[in-house]
């Protein structure tokens, strides 16, 4: 590369990050510990963190079939990485477990490896987490209050809301630089009608010059102006009344349930019964992707599945004695009795510390970098992106680690001696009849 | 002893402030106990190292399981700081 | 300069033209969303195929820096 593209390169960084503090000032990021739903059908929701899996899983899928497409008995390509790769896992796995145990516990343990590094790095795709759906909220706050009209009950829990103002950009919803964000509440006790007189003052501050006196209980002053000037200014939210539903496009979802019964307003007196945003629309990006193990439920569903590999591996092993590791007799050895209870209690509450690990690593990194690039946009986040790589890794070695750890202890006759504990580190395996591998330096046996 | 003065502590139980200082404390706390305990045993294994370079391996994969025990811990304390913060 | 200048560059532009594939891709999936009103078909689409050019392209770029290194030590992983 010649001098001058060197220093264009970098000439285009620096202007682009002294701009990035300028111009791309965003609104609030939206930080939601469940993953935001995408697509409904019927009971089964896709959410963005499943579409994330799938992309993982689509990764590993075609490096697995090209691997091993046409095998040759001298790797070359990606058969050769891919068997790079799984001989340091094996190796690795052999210190710790014993050669025919590793052989035994490796698919598994493997696989638990691969995905959840792969599903820890693609997170880091600069897509993640940033495109997505709008999901327009302005109407569904009014759909919102107008379903517990239809209950005829006051609401029974707090719902909060984080919008930003999105502009129409040629057809597409985009928050532009500079957007703002539209907080709203539905509190805990609250009438429909009053969740309503509040909802028009917070848009009429919103989107016009209108300054309430009271945002939390407005008058009926208050609600009189707010109005006033949401009608007078032909880009602001409309509210429409009974019998003005005909005026709605027909797609919207609002025009079907503007038969069904309005809102009455207390202050003002009318039931609407619809609302329409000619000019910017409040709304939210659900985006498509997230960090696949940012989701309680998909780290949850690993943990359960190495549960329950680890205990059919002990029971394969020891048969039913496998429960005479936590059920001893009372009266041989009551101490044993209370420590194998626990036992069998920590093998339950390894689930929590499974999912909870996983989960609290990759949630919180993603949080972290949500929250530094609407803070300092180009340049906080880098770092943060380097010890993400890092910590994606940490917590796939850990995973599989603890699994086959587990699975070893499981597995071990009550007072063994450790007979195939493992190698030392030359890579000699003291039991081992005759050993196939080679004599390796100790700085290869260990692979970083 | 002025117990208007107090008044203010008191309202804040009640708005966000409070989950504020809930959520700062659970996180701030919580991360004494596995700071040192990651400590310690990273500086035990440093020594272990010293004294014994040759098993690097062994050292360093038991050095990793025990950090991810400890980390969890602390991994607990930011999920209830932001449990505090932004779900309740 | 050093020697860290090279490697710097080529990171830095494979990094640009990474990043621009994808929001090139993201861009135009988009804009064919608000043309025709799928919503989220063209998108996902810009999206794939934006990695997909990105990925091929910025491998090749990388592979001289990768050879060099691959070249300087003897260990393989």
């Amino acid at each position: 590369m010649s001098r001058i593209r060197i220093i264009v390169i970098v000439a285009i960084t620096l202007i682009v990050i002294g701009t990035g503090f300028i111009v791309a000032s965003g609104p609030e990021p939206h930080i939601a510990i469940p993953p935001e739903i995408l697509w409904t059908f019927g009971f089964f929701n896709i959410s963005s963190t499943m579409m994330a899996s799938w992309a993982a899983m689509l990764i590993l899928i075609v490096l697995g079939y090209f691997a091993t497409r046409s095998m040759k008995l001298i790797p070359t390509g990606v058969q050769n990485f891919v068997e790079g790769l799984l001989d340091a896992m094996l190796t690795q796995m052999e210190e710790v477990a014993g050669r025919e145990k590793a052989r035994h516990f490796f698919m598994v343990v493997a696989t638990f490896f691969l995905f959840i590094l792969v599903a820890n790095w693609v997170a880091l795709l600069p897509f993640f987490k940033a495109v997505g759906i709008t999901q327009d909220y302005g109407e569904e706050i009014f759909h919102e209050i107008q379903e517990q009209q239809v209950k005829g009950e006051p609401f029974d829990d707090d719902h909060h809301f984080l919008t930003w103002i999105m502009d129409d950009v040629g057809g597409v919803k985009m928050a532009l630089p500079g957007a703002e964000t539209f907080k709203f509440e539905l509190h805990l006790g609250e009438q429909p009608g009053e969740a309503l007189d509040r909802y028009i003052v917070a848009l009429s501050e919103q989107f016009t010059d209108f300054r309430a006196t009271d945002d939390e209980h407005p008058s009926e002053a208050d609600v009189h102006g707010a109005w006033e000037a949401l009608q007078a200014d032909p880009e602001a939210p409309k509210f429409h009344g009974e019998g003005a539903h005909a005026a709605l496009p027909a797609g919207s979802k609002l025009a079907s349930l503007a038969e069904e019964e309005g809102v009455p307003s207390p202050a003002l007196g009318v039931t609407l019964s619809s609302l329409e945003f000619p000019g910017q629309k409040v709304g939210m990006v659900y985006p498509f992707f997230r960090a696949a193990f940012s989701d309680v439920n998909n780290t949850l569903a690993l943990a359960i599945c190495a549960f329950f590999i680890i205990e059919f591996w002990g029971f394969q092993a020891l048969g039913l004695g496998y429960l005479g590791k936590f059920f001893m007799n009372p009266l041989k050895n009551p101490i044993m009795t209370f420590v194998g209870f626990l036992e069998l209690l920590s093998e339950f509450i390894r689930i929590i510390s499974f999912t909870f690990r996983l989960f609290g690593n990759i949630f919180a990194g993603g949080v972290l970098i949500l929250i530094l690039t609407f803070l300092v946009p180009f340049i906080a986040p880098i770092g943060i992106y380097g010890l993400e790589l890092f910590v994606g890794l940490i917590q796939a070695i850990v995973f599989a680690a603890l699994t086959l750890v587990f699975a070893v202890g499981a597995v071990e006759q009550h007072g063994e001696d450790h007979e195939s504990h493992g190698t030392d580190d030359y890579g000699h395996d003291p039991n081992a009849p005759g050993d196939t591998h080679a004599p390796l330096p100790s700085g290869a046996a260990q692979a970083h | 002893m002025d117990i208007l003065s107090y008044l203010p502590f008191l309202v804040a139980l009640e708005t966000d402030g409070a989950k504020a200082i809930g959520a700062g404390l659970a996180m701030a706390v919580g991360a004494i106990g596995p700071a040192w305990a990651i400590g310690n045993l990273v500086g035990k294994a440093m020594e272990a190292l010293g004294r014994n370079p040759e098993a690097r391996g062994a050292i360093q994969t038991n050095m990793i399981l025990g950090v991810a025990f400890a980390e969890a811990l602390g991994i607990y304390a930011l999920l209830t700081a932001l449990i505090i913060a932004f779900v309740i | 300069m050093g020697s860290w200048v090279m490697p710097t560059a080529y990171l830095l532009g494979a990094g640009w033209y990474f990043a621009a594939c994808i929001i090139l891709g993201v861009v135009v999936g988009r804009w064919a969303d608000g043309q025709t009103g799928l919503e989220p078909v063209f998108t996902l689409a810009g999206i794939i195929l934006g990695l997909a050019v990105a990925l091929l392209g910025g491998i090749r770029m990388l592979m001289p820096l990768m050879e060099r290194i691959g070249s300087d030590s003897p260990e393989k992983k």
